[in-house]
């Protein structure tokens, strides 16, 4: 697999003298799918808003397929790296979910077959096909949210930054939008994706990256941070509640229990290991 | 972007009122006098205020921000004034045509200093009022003591509290449109135009609902159901009554230089 996002000592301090990023270093390779955490303030969101441009690096460098960002302009990453803004209502500015998919193609002067293939697939993968002629403002808060998703897919970036995916949305639109994610990244998209749900983390991500204090705390698979249940607790996170019960019985669950299923199939069976009683 | 700043100083503490007077009361000095020398006077009282107030670093970070402004002034009071000795001009006399336009006279240099000096102490005394008082002082000040109906003066600092609001709106926008290789080409006016469409309609939809959940919330808390009371009461003090003493004597002394003839300067 090659690399496709280099950081190297990468550190951001905004004009206002706030040190967000303290010098990281990181390397995501083709196909990753990356869950980022950790506190609010704690440089999450100003670290994706440096792999499309939106912010340069006041120290470092940061290269994505060996291009260095501080060179090229937004636009330019753009068709590399998409970046879904956390509130939909930030970016929604045509009369119909069709023209609003389409903004980035055009932006990008695609042909017009080409373009209208793009929102085909990508209203498709969110699937609103139905909606193409509805003006945006009438529909849902999650459907304008996979609105605002299908404009990023439509520039087919090969990296996908989604910023809180489920904030604002109930469990099930959050598993949705977390399993169509999941889907482009098994068609080879990597993924990066913030977000405060450790139970979505343990379900989707292959790795984690915490983020601490404008540092990197921990950046290893998810099993293996999950394990360090006390390095968390400095920022405030703990593996979810599944896990921390199974790590209260170490003698039976020598590895880190990541779901219910997990911990099914490795408990024993209980039952049939209890000593039978007599009921003559 | 200036904002009231949480600090401990004589000048923290004295009533809006007071400040507001001293903003009044620099006014009418830097209109009234035309003389550099007096002018910097002015601006020295400033700044001597400023430092009362521990806020001298804003201040001339704000006026140097400023400065863009003053040259500008400057410029053009040299430009459009040409009175007495010209000491060049800006199109050298060797040029065609054009040759020996645009003079800079000494009466323009002076002007020109005049004014922007006179920009400069006006714009000074800004920092000082709004890093020192907090916004819901300066509108009690004007609903108590100044009978200034509350409804407008709510509906002013509404507006004044909006305008940071929707700047931090409008980058988060800016940025998401950025992301959709959103960008402004060309010199074409009229698609320059078109272009600002993707970071308008958002930005309009947003206030829109910012305001609506304004007016649901102000309703929740009982906005206009009756007589309205406060829980902090804004004094004057002693230290009030000295500066608005001080204010007036500045005022007269200016006022009767200006009838004496001092303070002013001819351009010629």
């Amino acid at each position: 697999m090659s690399t496709i996002i280099e950081v190297k000592s990468l550190c951001h301090t905004y004009s206002s003298g706030l040190e967000a990023i303290r010098g990281i270093d990181i390397t995501i390779d083709e196909g990753e799918f990356v869950a980022i955490i950790g506190q609010n303030g704690s440089g999450k969101t100003t670290f994706v808003k440096h792999l499309n441009g939106l912010l340069k690096p006041t120290a470092g460098q940061v290269f994505i397929k060996g291009m260095d960002t501080a060179k090229k302009r937004v636009s330019e990453l753009a068709r590399h790296v998409g970046y879904v803004f956390q509130n939909p209502d930030h970016q929604i500015c045509c009369d119909t979910v069709e023209a609003e998919v389409a903004f980035g193609p055009r932006n990008l002067h695609f042909e017009k077959g080409d373009i209208e293939r793009r929102v085909q697939e990508a209203l498709q993968a969110v699937d609103l096909l139905e909606y193409r002629t509805v003006n945006p403002k009438k529909l849902s808060k999650g459907q304008r949210q996979r609105i605002a998703f299908a404009s990023i897919l439509s520039m087919k970036p090969s990296v996908l930054i989604v910023d809180e995916p489920t904030t604002g949305q109930d469990y099930r639109d959050g598993i949705a939008m977390l399993e169509l994610v999941s889907r482009l990244n098994q068609n080879g998209h990597t993924v990066l994706f913030i977000t405060h749900d450790m139970q979505l983390v343990a379900k989707y991500a292959k790795r984690v990256v915490v983020f601490h204090d404008g540092n990197i705390l921990l950046q290893k698979n998810t099993r293996e941070v999950f394990a360090e249940p006390e390095t968390l607790e400095q920022t405030f996170l703990s593996p979810p509640a599944i896990t921390l019960l199974a790590q209260r019985f170490p003698s039976i669950y020598r590895d880190t229990i990541l779901s219910t299923a997990e911990m099914l199939e490795k408990t024993p069976n209980l039952i049939s290991s209890l000593p039978r009683e007599n009921n003559a | 972007m200036l904002e009231y700043l949480y600090k401990q100083s004589v000048i923290h503490r004295l009533h809006p009122l007071t400040k507001l007077s001293i903003a009044a009361t620099v006014m009418v000095m830097a209109m009234l006098f035309t003389d550099p020398l007096y002018l910097l006077v002015v601006i020295a009282l400033v700044m001597a205020l400023s430092i009362a107030g521990t806020i001298i670093k804003e201040t001339l970070g704000y006026l140097l921000t400023m400065a863009f402004f003053a040259f500008i002034v400057f410029v053009l009071q040299c430009l459009f004034l040409n009175k007495g000795p010209i000491y060049f001009t800006i199109l050298p006399a060797s040029w065609p045509v054009v040759g020996g336009w645009l003079p800079v006279s000494h009466g323009g240099l002076i002007l020109g200093t005049a004014m922007a000096l006179r920009v400069f102490a006006i714009v000074s005394v800004f920092p000082l009022i709004i890093t020192t008082t907090q916004p819901r002082d300066i509108v009690m000040s004007l609903v108590e003591t100044l009978k200034v109906p509350y409804d407008y003066a709510f509906m002013f600092t509404t507006a004044l509290r909006f305008i940071p609001i929707i700047i931090s709106e409008v980058t988060i926008i800016y940025q998401a449109q950025l992301s959709r290789a959103y960008a402004v080409e060309g010199w074409n006016p009229i698609k320059k135009i078109r272009a600002f469409a993707p970071i308008a309609f958002p930005i309009i939809f947003i206030a829109i609902e910012k305001a609506d959940r304004l007016g649901l919330s102000m309703e929740l808390r009982g906005f206009n159901s009756g007589k309205r009371t406060s829980f902090k009461k804004l004094h004057f003090k002693a230290v009030d009554i000295l500066f608005f003493m001080v204010l007036f004597i500045l005022i007269g002394t200016t006022v009767w230089m200006r009838i004496e003839g001092i303070g002013s300067v001819s351009f010629s």
